[in-house]
């Protein structure tokens, strides 16, 4: 029984792998700031869209947080909300 | 109340007009009893979406506490005038 159970584990892959640590609360020095383009632009895909916590490795609270900067960026056009070809 | 304020001015205005403007805005939160923090100008940026036709603006950030009410004065007189495209308004977390 332990050896099948042991089997199915590997053929599932991906679990093993290691968990990312989020980088905002293993480096208490840097602050989420809406007016930071450079730190949020890492967290935009290629469209402007926000990257997931899966992606990102952040934790759920540091999440809500830049969902919240990149949204409050996206309104005084300091990141955009979609790219577009023509401009 | 810590309030934080981002007004987009337009970017071919003059350097006389758009400290006009922040003049105002000054006596407005002394009218509320209210302190400037900090007052940045950024300048002339790039926008990240055309505003008004307008491909580029005149940033300024104001960092001020005042008495309540003080917000929504502010942005009526930020929302009228012709010049101002775009202005948002935070409230900051007290520490």
């Amino acid at each position: 029984m332990r050896e099948e159970r042991g089997e199915k584990r590997e053929r599932g892959g991906e679990r093993r792998k290691k968990r990312k640590i989020c980088r905002f609360c293993s480096d208490s020095s840097i602050i989420l700031d809406y007016k930071d383009q450079n730190l949020l632009e890492n967290f935009i895909t290629e469209r402007a869209k926000i990257v997931s916590s899966r992606i990102s490795g952040c934790c759920a609270f540091h999440q809500r947080r830049l969902s919240l900067a990149i949204k409050r960026a996206r309104q005084i056009a300091i990141l955009p909300y979609t790219i577009s070809e023509s401009y | 109340m810590n309030y934080e304020t981002i007004y987009i001015a337009h970017p071919e205005l003059h350097e006389n007009k758009v400290a006009d403007i922040n003049n105002k805005i000054t006596e407005i939160i002394k009218r509320f009893k209210g302190k400037v923090n900090r007052l940045d100008d950024w300048g002339t940026r790039r926008l990240a979406y055309k505003i008004a036709k307008q491909t580029s603006g005149h940033y300024i950030y104001l960092n001020y506490s005042a008495e309540a009410g003080i917000v929504s004065e502010l942005e009526k007189t930020l929302q009228l005038r012709d010049d101002v495209l775009k202005q948002m308004t935070i409230k900051l977390d007290q520490k």
